[in-house]
């Protein structure tokens, strides 16, 4: 809602200056006196406005990942380690988090205990075909 | 004639011994009992896991210190857990019953009288890493790591072995999975031969991170 609202006031400014622009034009066409200044006025606006938006996107201050669940990939596995700021996050049961960053942080993913699990599952599968690993169910006396 | 006669009874007096004999492990436990945990074993690894949990379910009530009998009816749960016949409780049943065997079998050795029989510590190691229980599987093979000079063969040594190893491996204490797997290698296992390049390519892994 709050993002709704500040596009919105975002699209009004935009219509405002183009009105401003589009009525400058019209009064240097009728080479009314002052049109140049009227003009200027809303160049100006425009400039700054743009010069808002590129600052904004050179210097972002905050940016918002989300990283959707994913259930049939993770059902089996432990979740990725996530870490920002160096600290670790926990991520939900299905891989699913919420993770927001300042200017300079770095996020890292570690699938390697993941990595490690699915070795171990294979190995214990192929333990239980072979004679000299697994259980011991056929020599209990 | 004569003679034949008393070669017959020779012969069913001895098959009698063979069907009536005493446990072999426990052997105040005698005749019927003992011969019918054989029946159980059987059907077990027949995997007619309903008959076999049928069979020993009375005895282990009437004997709750019958050791060879606990141990089974805890196979027969863990292996009917992963058979079609799977019944709700037999992950906790298993566990509960191999908990209860080792339970009398220390309490034996507590008390001066040990089970010659030392397989029990891999078959839970295992049963508790295929129920993704890896800590509680490191504590039971590092038993039975401990009595490996005792255990009936060789296979059983690879065994253990191989399942700590992976145990190991699972937890990225690749050193000790590394150790162990030469150990086995050394015995002549062919699992962990593939086991230790694995472990020593994962280790490396890890140091040049």
């Amino acid at each position: 809602m709050e993002t709704l609202l500040v596009k919105l006031v975002q699209l009004g400014a935009m219509g405002l200056i183009g009105f401003t622009l589009y009525t400058s034009f019209l009064l240097i066409r009728e080479s009314k006196r002052g049109a140049y200044k009227f003009m200027g006025f809303a160049l100006g606006c425009s400039f700054l406005a743009a010069g808002v938006e590129a600052f904004k996107l050179l210097h972002p201050a905050q940016i918002s990942i989300h990283i959707s669940p994913a259930k049939p990939m993770l059902a089996n596995l432990p979740p990725p380690t996530v870490s920002v700021r160096g600290a670790n996050l926990t991520m939900g049961e299905n891989g699913e988090a919420d993770i927001i960053l300042t200017p300079g942080d770095s996020v890292k993913f570690s699938y390697e205990n993941t990595l490690i699990k699915l070795i171990t599952d294979r190995d214990i599968a192929l333990a239980k075909s072979s004679n000299d690993a697994g259980g011991s169910s056929d020599e209990a006396p | 004639m004569k003679r034949l006669n008393k070669l017959t009874c020779i012969l069913l007096v001895f098959l009698a011994q063979i069907c009536f004999a005493d446990d072999p492990i426990q052997p105040q436990y005698k005749g019927a009992d003992a011969t019918a945990v054989d029946n159980a074993k059987n059907l077990r690894l027949a995997q007619r896991y309903n008959e076999s949990i049928d069979l020993l379910l009375p005895i282990v009530k009437r004997e709750p210190a019958y050791y060879r009998a606990m141990y089974q009816l805890a196979l027969a749960c863990a292996e009917r857990a992963q058979s079609v016949s799977r019944q709700p409780n037999d992950i906790e049943n298993a566990d509960k019953w191999f908990r209860l065997a080792i339970a009398e079998k220390e309490r034996l050795n507590a008390a001066g009288t040990p089970l010659n029989e030392y397989t029990i510590y891999n078959s839970y190691g295992w049963f508790l890493m295929e129920t993704g229980h890896f800590k509680d599987a490191e504590m039971s093979l590092l038993k039975g790591l401990n009595e490996l000079d005792k255990l009936p063969s060789v296979q059983s040594q690879q065994r253990v072995l191989n399942n700590l190893a992976i145990v190991y491996k699972r937890q990225g204490r690749f050193d000790e999975a590394a150790a162990l797997s030469k150990k086995a290698i050394a015995l002549g296992s062919v699992t962990a031969q593939k086991n230790f390049i694995e472990i020593q390519q994962m280790s490396k892994a890890k140091i040049q991170k």
